[in-house]
C-alpha cells in the first residue's frame, strides 16, 4: 500500500491543444516513471514544485513535456466476476504483464494475447501460477485462444509453463523455453528469433494436430530437446522436418502420421501407431527406440541410423513394410532391431528394406511360432538371431554375417536359409531345419563351416561355389530301416564339385525304438542313400580304413555326431554322395572285413575301423590277420579287448595271403570266438605252402596261411569248417566244440 | 464534434495496490449517466483521471480518447469503435456493472493495469503497459 500526490495542472490553448502538468510525490512508492507526452510548440515552460512530502523538478520546454504518473503493474486482473471476451488481440507491453484470473474459466474467450516482455505470465489475482484459477495451469484451465510471444528485440523472452491452446513464437526475440509447455491446437513458429528448448514439450490436443517444424542439427537451439505426444492423432506434415535432442513418447491414443521429415533423439517409446506415408521419413534415436505400438511403413522410410541403439518391436505389434518399392526400412551400422512381435514385408521382391552388415535383427518373440521375415539375396540380414520360441521363415531368408540360433529351432521349410562363410552358433541344442545353404567363395580349407547345427558342418578339401544341406530331424530318410537307421533326413545340394569331410549331428530323438539289438550307435556309418523309385544306401569308405569320428549321445550334451573324411560328390561308389541324395547315417552290424594287414585289434585293419567285437561277423580275405602279439607290419601292442570271445563268424577267404595267426605274449596266449554252438570258423584258403608254426613269425611280410596256430598258443572255436583242400596249421592248441 | 473537458487543477490523492481496485477521489471526469460521443477525428483529453458512474462514452472511428490518469466504469461503459483509439496512461477499473468494449479494428492502450470486475470485450487491440 502506497500513497502518492499529485498537483495536475491542466491548461488549454487557443488551438486546443492541452497541456498538462503533474507532479507526484511518493513514499518509497515504486514504478514511478515518467512519460514522454507530446511535443508543445508554443511555449517554454518550466515548473519547480515542492510537495509537503517530497518534491520532483519537472522539466517542460518547447519540445519536451515530462510528466509523470504512478505505475505499479501493466497487468490485466480479471476478478471473480469479469468476463473477458477477446475477439482481437490483448498485448502485454511490459516485462512483468500478467494476465492474473479469479474468474471462472468459461467467462474468458481469447483470439490472440500477445505476450511483448521478457516475463509475463499468466497468475492468479493473488499472483499464484497453480493450484488456483490461474489460466493455462493445467488442461481443464487450458489458456483459450493463441498466446503469443512476441517482441522485435534482442532480449530473452521466457516462455511460462502451461497449458495452452494455441502457441506462436514471432519476431526476433530469442525464446527460453521451459519444460512442461503444453500445445492443444498448433504451435507456430513465424519470424521468430532463436528458441531454446529446456525440457520436454507437449502436443496434447484431442483433435489432429501437425507438429512444428524445429530442425536444428544439434543441440537445443531451434531443435525440440523432448517431445510428448498426448491425447489425439499428430503428423509430421509434408515438407516439415523435425529434429530433437532427447526422449520421444505418445500415449496410446496418439497416433503419429509422419508425411515430412521426423528424426528422434535418444529414447523413444512409441505407444500408438506410428504410419509413414507420402513418403515421410522416421529415423529413430541414439537409443533404445521402443515400439509398444505398430509401425506402418506405408509409403517413405523408417532408419534405424548408424550406430542407434536397439530398437524393440514389444509383443503383439508389428513393424509392417507395405507392398510398395517406396516403403522401406533401413538399418545402418552396428544397429539392431528387436522383434518381440512381428517384422513383415509385404513388398514381394524383398528389396526395399536395408540391413547393413553390421546389423542385427533379434527375432525373440515367445508367440510360438514367431513368423521370421524373408530376405531378398540382394538385400540380406546383416547379423541374425533368433531366441524363445521355434521360429518360421515365410520366404527364404538371406544374411550376411552371422547366425545365432537359440532355445529352439528355426523352422526354414520348405524355404531356404543362406548365408557365405559367416560363424553360425547354436545354445540348447537349436537346429536350423530345412534347407542351409552356404555360398563358399573364398572359404578356405581350414575352416569348419557350420550348417544346422553345433555338430553338423563340413570342412573342404575342394571347395565348391556353394553347399546345402536340408536337415530335418524325424524325418525319414531315402532307404530308411527302423531297425538300423537314424530317423534324420539330411540332403546334400551343391553347385561346382566338392571334396570334404562332413560331420552329421542327430539327437537322441532320431533313433528310433524300433532299432534291433545288434545296432549301435558306434556302429554309426554315412551311407550314399537314394530316393525313390530304386532306393538304396550305399556304405561311404572313402578311405582304407575310412576315418571316422564319432561323439555318441552317451558322451554328449544332445546333439551326438558321425564325421568322415573324404566325401565327394563324383567319384567311386565308395566315396561318392550323390547331389540330392541323403546322407544316411546306419548303425548295422555290417560284416566286418580286414581292409590291411595287421593285428586283430587295431582299428585299422578293418573296413569300420575299428577292433571286432564278439557279436560281429568278419571275412580275412586277401590280408594277414595276426592275434595275441605284435608283428613288424603294424607293430601294434594293444591286446585284444575280447579273447575269449572274438566274434561270432570269421571267414577267411580264398585270396591270397589270406590268414589268421594266433600267438602270444607271455599268458597272453588264450583266444576264442564266442562260446556258442552257432559259432564258428570257416577257412577257404589254399595256400600253396605250409608254413611252420613252432616259432612266432613276427615280420611284416605277409602270410599265405590260412588259419594258424603258433606253439604255445590256444585258439577255441565251436565249430571249425575247412573247404576242401583248405589248410589248418597248428603247432600249439587248436581246440573245436565248446569249451 | 469535438468534446471537450476542461478541470480545474486538481488535488487527487489515491490509495491502491497492486491487486485490488483503484480509488479515484476527485476525478478529472465524472459523466454521471450522459452519453458522451468522440466523433471522427475528434480528441477527447482528460488530465486526470475519468469515471464512468453511469451512461456510455462512445469513441467513434477516427476518434481519440486520452486519460492521463487511471479510468474507473462503474456502470455503462466505454465504447471504442472502428478506428477511434484510446489511451490511458494509469489504469482501468471496470466494475461489475461496467463495460469497456473495444471494437475493431482500432487500439486501445492502457499503460497501467486494467481490473476488471465486469465486461472486457475486445475485437480490436487492447495494449497493456508501455
Amino acid at each position: 500500500m502506497g500513497i502518492f500526490c499529485s498537483i495536475v495542472f491542466v491548461g488549454i490553448d487557443p488551438s486546443y491543444r492541452l497541456v498538462t502538468v503533474s507532479a507526484f510525490t511518493s513514499n518509497a512508492e515504486k514504478g514511478i516513471g515518467s512519460v514522454l507526452l507530446r511535443r508543445f510548440a508554443m511555449r517554454r515552460l518550466i515548473v519547480s514544485a515542492a510537495i509537503l512530502l517530497s518534491s520532483i523538478l519537472i522539466h517542460v520546454t518547447d519540445t519536451d513535456y515530462s510528466f509523470t504518473v504512478a505505475m505499479r503493474a501493466q497487468s490485466l486482473i480479471n476478478f471473480g466476476t469479469g468476463a473477458v471476451r477477446n475477439q482481437g488481440t490483448i498485448r502485454f507491453r511490459s516485462d512483468t504483464g500478467k494476465f492474473m484470473n479469479d474468474a471462472p474459466l468459461d467467462s474468458i474467450s481469447n483470439n490472440v494475447i500477445e505476450f511483448g516482455g521478457s516475463d509475463n505470465l499468466f497468475t492468479d489475482v493473488a499472483g499464484f501460477t497453480n493450484f488456483s484459477t490461474a489460466l493455462g495451469q493445467d488442461a481443464s484451465w487450458r489458456v483459450p485462444g493463441l498466446i503469443r510471444y512476441s517482441r522485435s528485440a534482442s532480449i530473452v523472452q521466457n516462455v511460462q509453463r502451461r497449458y495452452y491452446t494455441h502457441l506462436e513464437m514471432a519476431d526476433s526475440s530469442s525464446k527460453w523455453i521451459p519444460d512442461s509447455v503444453f500445445v492443444g491446437g498448433a504451435y507456430t513458429i513465424f519470424l521468430s528469433g532463436p528458441r531454446t528448448y529446456n525440457g520436454t514439450f507437449f502436443y496434447d490436443g484431442s483433435a489432429p494436430q501437425n507438429i512444428m517444424q524445429e530442425n536444428a542439427l544439434n543441440g537445443t537451439v531451434n531443435r525440440y530437446r523432448a517431445l510428448t505426444f498426448l491425447n489425439g492423432p499428430k503428423t509430421v506434415p509434408f515438407g516439415m522436418e523435425v529434429r530433437m535432442d532427447d526422449v520421444f513418447q505418445n500415449d496410446s491414443i496418439s497416433p503419429l502420421f509422419v508425411e515430412g521429415n521426423f528424426y528422434w533423439g535418444t529414447r523413444s517409446i512409441l505407444n500408438a501407431p506410428l504410419t509413414i506415408w507420402v513418403d515421410g521419413s522416421q529415423t529413430t534415436g541414439s537409443d533404445v527406440t521402443e515400439l509398444r505400438a505398430n509401425v506402418l511403413v506405408q509409403k517413405g522410410n523408417f532408419i534405424v541410423p548408424d550406430d542407434a541403439d536397439s530398437v524393440i518391436i514389444f509383443p503383439t505389434f508389428e513393424l509392417r513394410v507395405y507392398n510398395d518399392s517406396n516403403a522401406r526400412f533401413l538399418m545402418g551400422d552396428s544397429t539392431r532391431l528387436d522383434v518381440l512381435g512381428d517384422f513383415r514385408n509385404l513388398y514381394a521382391p524383398l528389396t526395399n528394406v536395408v540391413f547393413d552388415t553390421t546389423s542385427l535383427v533379434n527375432y525373440a518373440g515367445i508367440q510360438d511360432p514367431q513368423i521370421m521375415q524373408a530376405t531378398a539375396a540382394s538385400n540380406p540380414y546383416g547379423h541374425l538371431r533368433t531366441a524363445n520360441t521355434v521360429k518360421n521363415a515365410n520366404g527364404d531368408v538371406h544374411l550376411a554375417s552371422s547366425l545365432s540360433v537359440n532355445d529352439t529351432n528355426v523352422v526354414m521349410i520348405p524355404n531356404t536359409l543362406s548365408m557365405t562363410l559367416g560363424p553360425a552358433t547354436y545354445t540348447n541344442n537349436s537346429e536350423v531345419i530345412g534347407a542351409f545353404r552356404r555360398a563358399l567363395k573364398n572359404a578356405d580349407t581350414l575352416s569348419n563351416y557350420v550348417y544346422n547345427n553345433s555338430e553338423t558342418f563340413a570342412r573342404f578339401f575342394i571347395i565348391p561355389e556353394e553347399l546345402t544341406m536340408d536337415v530335418r530331424p524325424q524325418t525319414r530318410p531315402n532307404d530308411y530301416d527302423s531297425t538300423t537307421d537314424v530317423f534324420r533326413k539330411i540332403t546334400v545340394t551343391h553347385t561346382n564339385n566338392y571334396k570334404a569331410t562332413i560331420r552329421a549331428g542327430y539327437k537322441a530323438s532320431d533313433i528310433p525304438p524300433t532299432w534291433a539289438p545288434s545296432t549301435a550307435e558306434r556302429l554309426l556309418k554315412m551311407y550314399n542313400a537314394y530316393p525313390a523309385p530304386n532306393e538304396r544306401a550305399l556304405k561311404l569308405t572313402p578311405t582304407v580304413p575310412p576315418t571316422y569320428n564319432r561323439r555318441p549321445l552317451s558322451m554328449s550334451a544332445g546333439i551326438a555326431f558321425v564325421e568322415l573324411t573324404g566325401i565327394e560328390n563324383q567319384g567311386p561308389d565308395n566315396l561318392r554322395l550323390d547331389y540330392g541324395n541323403d546322407l544316411l547315417l546306419r548303425g548295422s552290424r555290417d560284416v566286418l572285413r580286414a581292409v590291411a594287414s595287421g593285428r586283430w585289434s587295431n582299428p585299422f585293419t578293418w573296413d569300420e575301423a575299428r577292433e571286432p567285437e564278439p557279436e560281429d561277423r568278419v571275412i580275412i580275405d586277401g590280408f594277414t590277420v595276426h592275434t595275441g602279439y605284435i608283428r613288424a607290419n603294424d607293430n601294434y601292442a594293444i591286446a585284444e579287448a575280447w579273447p575269449d570271445s572274438m566274434a561270432m563268424q570269421v571267414t577267411i577267404g580264398t585270396q591270397v595271403n589270406s590268414a589268421l595267426l594266433f600267438g602270444y605274449e607271455g599268458a597272453f596266449n588264450t583266444f576264442s570266438l564266442v562260446p556258442n554252438p552257432s559259432v564258428g570258423l570257416t577257412t577257404q584258403r589254399i595256400p600253396t605252402i605250409i608254413e611252420q608254426a613252432d616259432v612266432l613269425d613276427q615280420t611284416a611280410r605277409n602270410i599265405d596261411g590260412g588259419l594258424i596256430v603258433y606253439r604255445g598258443s590256444t585258439f577255441t572255436t565251436p565249430n571249425l569248417t575247412l573247404v576242401p583242400d583248405a589248410v589248418v596249421i597248428n603247432g600249439g592248441t587248436l581246440a573245436v566244440g565248446m569249451p | 464534434m469535438k468534446t471537450w473537458f476542461l478541470t480545474i487543477a486538481t488535488i487527487v490523492v489515491c490509495s491502491l495496490s497492486a491487486q485490488a481496485q483503484i480509488t479515484i477521489v476527485n476525478p478529472t471526469f465524472v459523466d454521471a449517466g450522459a452519453r458522451v460521443t468522440i466523433t471522427p477525428g475528434a480528441i477527447m483529453y482528460i488530465g486526470g483521471h475519468a469515471e464512468i458512474r453511469a451512461g456510455r462514452v462512445d469513441v467513434q472511428s477516427l476518434g481519440r480518447l486520452i486519460v492521463e490518469g487511471h479510468c474507473s466504469i462503474w456502470e455503462g461503459g466505454l465504447y471504442l469503435f472502428g478506428d477511434g483509439t484510446g489511451l490511458i496512461r494509469g489504469d482501468l477499473e471496470i466494475k461489475f456493472d461496467g463495460v469497456c468494449w473495444r471494437y475493431k479494428p482500432g487500439v486501445l492502450t492502457i499503460e497501467g493495469t486494467i481490473y476488471n470486475y465486469g465486461h472486457l470485450n475486445n475485437d480490436g487491440e487492447i495494449n497493456i503497459g508501455r
